[in-house]
């Protein structure tokens, strides 16, 4: 016989799950419907109704830690067909989501990949970054012909490309909208996060690069 | 049966519906002694409960206490039916109704003898909708033995065709008329008592759970239809596909209700009807193989309980929580699979059968029809009841979903709150 | 009544094809009556015919032709006595003459060959004007004091709410309350259930507003602190002693004697002198039923809303749930009186009740039935009551053991609202055990939702009990009937007063006495207050019944009542012990009183008088007797091989439906049998068996509805005791050398048309294994 669990219910994990995304999670009756209509839902484990009852349930440990949450593509089947408007599938991402913050290393960055807020945001940086690198890296490349350049000269460029003024004098000029309250958060980040880490960063970079 | 009738405002009432509800309310305030129109838009009196093959739990014919019904009627002169009518309009205010009906042509009259000579003659042939279209009729014919009016009826498709002109020489009685047209009549009347009752929820709409795809899968009211002696099979419950018995029925409950994609409420009556159905196929097949997959079983009060715990007895009934959410047709053999999860145990079964019983709820009939009348209805089509202001009072199914028993006494209550408008005058 | 009879023929609907009408109107002119014919009677020319008939003097129609159950309208003319012969449906329509071939000319007449069809429609006919000559038209009973008033007995939300629909429709009505004050349980809530759509949301009690409505309005008075000692006399003449609860007083009803009393110190069963002396002991000093209080209240009508109450649990009975050790498991009943006085907390040691386990169902052994008397009202109060706890504490928890979720219909929408609060937590499963833990408890539960057993610390556990009736306990109601003071065979329904009839829920075994409210079932407010309506309806209904003096359900609108010959009656009492709604009371000497409106007139007591002295105007023994006598048994000096006589007396209410209906099928059946229809085989007496075996008849049988358990009696025991009957008569066939099989009862429900060959031809090929009687010939 298997021991005993003594339930703990959590309420703020089940606040948390809300928060992220499974606010409908208490409808929840244990019809088992998304278990039924999951399209990779196996016979002897199958889920996502268990997995409902224990956010439901607050129980945290019984979620954090499983592995059938992360089996779950998110095709979305479960919350069209469940019956209660539960959203079986919101409420596996929410504690996914729920679980990486669990998991990462830097609390903060856990909790803002999660947040739809902050996420474009957190994309947006190395997104740039790349986008810098490929600018770069192409007048460099077609310049090279005619002249040498040191392949530290790459990254230094890319580190070194700061934003400023004019991105956000752009992003201002956009007319009113959604989209623009978005994009000028974003060029607002990546204009700090290129002022302050990169530029603040850049003189340790060259010292680097250059010294060797 | 039909008369044309203005009656002062100060004695009558109006019910709209002529099912158990209907009949309930109208007998009950008969025979307290007011005038009482009843207006039914099918040719027949009875409703839905006409089509019952029995009631849960005593297992019991629904004609039995139609006929006691019947009887009451033909005994009461202050009762004036009216089948195959509607209501056009009903304009006014509490104690003061001016009503207008629209009477369909039978083209049949008082002179039939249900002697069914039109029936032979005919040629014909039409769906039958008193079986969910399982079977075809003639298109002269008696909605079911125990009608009441007993009378035929002839359907309007046929009108103006030689096959019309045949049911009117076979009758030897003159009682076919084929120049009969609809007509309107109006009413005073000081109260109206909606009994407009339920209409079974089109399974066609379930996607996920096959009807209308797969032959073998049928609804609960077609299983009904089934069971009856005057149905489709003669009471014998068989597979579509090939007419053979069944081995193994499902019964998948909640099939359309407590669904937000469907119909949100539950309709009260499916599991004692499944479990009814259940003693339906163990009489006839004492080895078949039941399955009930429920999520909740609802057999409110003790004698429902009683009932449901006598099933659960049977050691070839199965049930399981776990609502069945999809179905797969074997093409060969035509049986299906259902899959649900046992929830207790947490395994999901893939359970094929010979049989499926979509244990479809009940729409209230406002849901799909616009009435004609300044009424409170909800989003999910049942009527409102406001008793302070009175005059106009929805009984039965129309108001929530009911058994038979809740309707009964719920019509009996509009009975009174109906004489309450005329008498507060 | 002078009677001018008319013996009228129809010629349609086959009839005039099958039959030799004339042979037909010879048995008529035979008996010194004009038989006329129409070829369709029922037409607008036949109507007429028969009005000009009327016109002319006749006032008796004997009309051969369809069944009574159709043109039930056209052939109704008032003053007139109607009598239908059905040679329609049972006679040619099930005897077609494809297997029940006509006579040709040489057979006629031959002493070989007899017309088994023309035979058949013959009797019908004789039977037809044999009747005829037998009934009288009715006369309305009006009793000579008559009550509208209405007593209610039961001050809370049903009763309240019987009232004030009885008031508004303009009767005067007392409610009589026990308690104090008004109110009933509901007053002790702290909120209750929703009563309107959307169903989402607690609300205040709605008692509270009822008893200002019933306080303030003109036609309602009303009696606290007040029981029914005694409610005598019937509808529309109810005599009511009112007492305070406890007060012991002249005019208490006497009950009957315990079963254990009928016996004495050995087991011997006492004889009736002994049973009476102790029934005047047991009863010392209250007045036998059959004297008036002369200060008793009238009342026309009584409506039942004495409620409930909590179900007290056995000692031991939910020892593994800890109820009885543990002072913090609780009922539900005991957490709402907790809940209304303040916060929650625990009645141990009075500490914050945060953790709360709410258990649906007992189990124990897989059991997945809620506890007793639950119906669907406790899944829906312990969602109120999980509310409670999360209203009270913030970070309080409430948990759900489930194994059904009873929230039906559209109190769907409170399981959907209650289920979104973070701090409700529910799932299926088998609560094991609850035990001690430290200063609170833990509940271990198997089978769940979770996948696994589990366990939870709780600080109160509440048990899911469910809603007694009040009369359960105690009669309430103190009928001062013969047969006792309390509803019969209640055991049947647990103890709630209810009826047996899906169609019609308010038609219990007391006329004029009508149940609402969780007395009659359990139920939330909602649909309590809405029974209270209807209970109301039937109460008025009632009433109006008996001032026009006219039966209530089933025969609603039958004038005719039960007559009595007393000047034969030998004071048996069978009449009084069988009728099945008390109609009938006896005095000292035993002699029966007959209470005209009590009855339903079903004839029950007409079937089990020996001495044959009951009978109603137009349904009594001479009429059925007459009938029975009439029908030709010929015998080996007409034929060389008589046919059988067979005689079925059938129920109106269900066999004879499906015997017309098999006849509209064509469902062929022997044309020995002569069907002779009956209110109720409750009402046949056996004089009428053995009338028709003495004229030679060679077989009887009864055809009726259902018995038992999920009866289907519209009279509740008519064929249950005809089946007594026909056990006893086994005796009288013997004595005569008579096989005890030749005497049958067949059950048959009114939708079973299909089997009506069968049971017919069977009990023929029976009889005619068994031979011709005997006495035939003499």
């Amino acid at each position: 016989m298997t021991d005993t669990y003594t339930v703990e219910p959590d309420v703020g994990f089940i606040n948390e799950v809300s928060r992220l995304g499974g606010g409908d999670l208490k409808k929840c009756f244990q019809c088992a419907t998304c278990s039924v209509v999951c399209p990779i839902s196996p016979d002897t484990k199958p889920f996502p109704r268990k997995e409902m009852i224990a956010a439901s349930w607050g129980l945290k440990d019984r979620l954090v830690g499983n592995g059938d949450v992360w089996l779950c593509h998110n095709c979305g089947d479960c919350t069209t067909y469940c019956p209660r408007g539960a959203k079986p599938g919101d409420v596996l991402a929410a504690v996914r989501s729920y679980a990486i913050s669990e998991y990462a290393p830097l609390k903060t960055l856990g909790k803002w990949v999660n947040e739809p807020a902050k996420l474009p945001l957190l994309l947006a940086i190395p997104v740039v970054l790349l986008a810098r690198f490929i600018s770069v890296g192409l007048l460099l490349t077609v310049l090279s012909r005619f002249r040498e350049f040191s392949p530290r000269l790459f990254s230094i460029m890319t580190w070194g490309g700061l934003r400023g003024g004019i991105s956000i004098a752009l992003a201002l000029s956009l007319p009113r909208g959604p989209e623009r309250d978005i994009i000028i958060a974003i060029t607002y980040g990546v204009v700090v996060f290129s002022i302050l880490v990169q530029g603040l960063t850049v003189e340790k970079v060259v010292q680097r690069f250059f010294s060797r | 049966m039909t008369e044309e009738k203005t009656a002062p405002a100060s004695g009558s009432i109006l019910v709209v519906g002529g099912g158990i509800s209907g009949l309930t309310t109208t007998l009950e305030a008969a025979e307290v002694g007011y005038e009482v129109f009843l207006v039914e838009k099918n040719p027949y009196l009875g409703g839905r409960v006409s089509q019952l093959n029995q009631y849960f739990p005593k297992l019991c014919p629904p004609t039995c206490g139609l006929e006691i019904n019947f009887r009451r009627i033909k005994d009461n002169p202050n009762i004036h039916a009216f089948t195959l009518a509607e209501i056009e309009k009903i304009e006014g205010a509490p104690g003061n109704y001016s009503v207008t009906i629209r009477l369909q042509p039978r083209y049949v009259n008082e002179n039939c003898t249900c002697c069914g000579a039109c029936a032979e003659a005919c040629e014909t042939e039409i769906a039958n909708g008193f079986n969910f279209g399982m079977n075809k009729t003639k298109a002269a014919y008696l909605p079911f033995e125990m009608a009441f009016p007993a009378r035929y009826v002839l359907a309007p498709e046929i009108i103006g065709t030689e096959d019309a002109q045949r049911c009117k020489d076979a009758c030897k009685y003159d009682a076919v008329d084929l120049d009969m047209e609809s007509k309107s009549i109006t009413l005073q009347v000081g109260a109206v008592v909606w009994a407009t009752g339920w209409e079974p929820y089109d399974a066609t709409k379930i996607d996920n759970l096959g009807f209308g795809q797969y032959e073998n899968i049928i609804t609960n009211m077609m299983m009904e239809r089934m069971a009856s002696p005057s149905g489709p099979t003669g009471g014998k419950i068989l597979r579509p596909s090939d007419n053979g018995a069944p081995e193994s029925v499902a019964f998948v409950q909640c099939a359309g209700s407590r669904d937000e994609n469907h119909l949100p409420y539950c309709s009260y009556i499916c599991c004692m009807a499944s479990l009814k159905q259940a003693t339906y196929v163990r009489e006839r097949y004492p080895d078949a193989k039941i399955y009930i997959f429920y999520i909740d079983i609802r057999s409110p009060g003790q004698r429902y309980e009683k009932f449901y715990q006598k099933v659960k007895e049977d050691e070839n009934i199965f049930l399981i929580k776990g609502k069945v959410a999809e179905v797969v047709e074997d093409p060969a053999t035509k049986k299906v699979t259902v899959t649900a999860e046992n929830a207790v145990t947490g395994e999901k079964m893939h359970q094929e059968a010979d049989l499926v019983v979509l244990a479809t709820g009940m729409q209230p009939t406002a849901a799909s029809l616009k009435l004609p009348a300044d009424l409170q209805v909800t989003e999910d089509g049942f009527l409102l009841n406001d008793f302070a202001k009175g005059g106009m009072f929805a009984a039965g199914c129309a108001a929530k979903p009911a058994d038979v028993v809740t309707s009964n006494q719920s019509a009996t209550g509009m009975a009174l709150k109906a004489i309450q408008t005329l008498v507060r005058r | 009544m002078d009677k001018k009879i008319g013996v009228y023929i129809c010629e349609g609907c086959g009839i005039g094809e099958a039959l030799d009408v004339d042979a037909l109107k010879a048995v008529a002119t035979d008996d010194g009556v004009a038989a006329k014919t129409h070829p369709i009677l029922c037409g607008k020319a036949g109507v007429e015919f028969l009005q000009k008939e009327i016109e002319e003097g006749t006032n008796t129609l004997v009309i051969a032709a369809c069944s009574r159950r159709v043109n039930y309208d056209i052939f109704r003319f008032d003053g007139c006595i109607v009598d239908r012969v059905n040679i329609r449906e049972q006679v040619v329509w099930s005897h077609p003459r494809e297997e029940f071939p006509a006579l040709t000319e040489e057979q006629k007449g031959d002493g070989v060959h007899f017309d088994r069809v023309q035979m058949l429609a013959e009797d019908y006919l004789r039977m037809g004007m044999a009747k005829a000559k037998k009934i009288d038209l009715p006369e309305p009973y009006k009793p000579e004091t008559f009550s509208r008033k209405i007593l209610v007995i039961g001050g809370g939300v049903s009763g309240m709410t019987a009232a004030l629909d009885a008031a508004y429709a303009g009767y005067e009505v007392t409610i009589v309350e026990k308690e104090e004050r008004l109110g009933g349980h509901a007053s002790h809530w702290r909120r209750q259930l929703p009563v309107a759509q959307p169903f989402a949301d607690l609300i205040p009690p709605v008692v509270d507003e009822k008893i200002q409505a019933v306080e303030a309005h003109p036609k309602i008075s009303i009696k606290t602190h007040t029981v029914v000692a005694r409610l005598a006399g019937s509808p529309g003449d109810f005599t009511v002693t009112f007492k305070k609860p406890g007060e012991k007083i002249e005019f208490d009803v006497p009950y009957p004697l315990p079963e254990e009393m009928k016996v004495d110190e050995n087991g011997k069963d006492l004889n009736a002198e002994q049973i009476h002396e102790k029934f005047m002991e047991y009863n010392e000093g209250r007045r036998d039923i059959l004297t008036l209080d002369p200060s008793g209240e009238k009342y026309g009508a009584v409506i039942l809303a004495a409620g409930w109450r909590g179900y007290q649990p056995k000692a031991e009975e939910f020892a593994h749930l800890g109820f009885g050790e543990l002072p913090d498991v609780v009922t539900n009943e005991a957490f709402e009186l907790i809940a209304k006085k303040g916060k929650i907390t625990r009645p141990s040691d009075g500490k914050d009740a945060k953790s709360v386990v709410f258990v649906q169902s007992p189990g124990q052994e897989g059991n997945d039935a809620d506890f007793d008397y639950a119906g669907a009202v406790t899944s829906l109060v312990s969602l109120k009551q999980a509310k409670y706890v999360r209203e009270d504490y913030e970070d309080g928890r409430a948990f759900i053991f489930y194994q059904h979720m009873r929230t039906p219909g559209l109190q769907e929408n409170f399981y959907k609202s209650i289920q979104q609060d973070p701090g409700i937590f529910m799932t299926k499963g088998e609560v094991v055990q609850v035990s001690k833990n430290g200063d609170g408890m833990v509940v271990e539960a198997k089978d769940t939702l979770l996948g696994e057993n589990i366990n939870v610390k709780a600080d109160l556990v509440v048990l899911a009990t469910g809603m007694v009736p009040a009369t359960k306990d105690d009669p309430v109601v103190n009928m001062a009937y013969r047969q006792g003071p309390a509803f019969r065979d209640i055991d049947l329904f647990n103890g709630y007063v209810d009826s047996n009839f899906i169609c019609f829920p308010y038609e219990t075994q007391r006329t004029g006495i009508y149940a609402a409210g969780a007395v009659r079932r359990s139920m939330t407010t909602e649909e309590a207050m809405e029974d209270a309506t209807g209970a109301a309806l039937k109460a008025i209904q009632c009433l109006e019944s008996v001032n026009r003096g006219v039966s209530v359900h089933p025969r609603s609108g039958d004038m005719t009542f039960p007559d009595f010959f007393f000047q034969r009656c030998t004071q048996c009492k069978r009449c009084t012990e069988e009728c099945p709604f008390g109609a009938l009371d006896d005095d000292a000497k035993g002699t029966p009183k007959p209470n005209p409106t009590r009855c339903r007139r079903c004839g029950t007591c007409m079937g089990a008088c020996p001495e044959r002295i009951i009978g109603f105007a137009d349904y009594n023994i001479d009429s059925i007797g007459s009938m029975v006598k009439s029908i030709q048994v010929p015998s080996e000096d007409d034929y060389e091989e008589p046919p059988m006589r067979i005689l079925a007396l059938i129920c109106e209410n269900d066999a004879y439906p499906a015997i017309d209906i098999a006849g509209l099928n064509r469902l062929s059946y022997s044309a020995e049998v002569r069907f002779i229809p009956v209110r109720c085989l409750g009402s046949v007496n056996v004089i009428w068996i053995k009338d028709a075996l003495s004229t030679g008849m060679d077989g009887v049988f009864l055809l009726g509805c259902k018995h038992g358990d999920d009866y289907q009696c519209h009279f509740v025991k008519g064929s249950e005791l005809a089946s007594i009957r026909m056990k006893k008569i086994g005796e009288a066939l013997a004595s005569l050398s008579l096989e005890n099989e030749r005497v049958a009862q067949y059950e048959i429900a009114i939708d079973e048309y299909d089997k009506i060959p069968q049971i017919v031809n069977d009990f023929v090929a029976s009889i005619e294994e068994m031979g011709p009687n005997p006495f035939k010939g003499f």
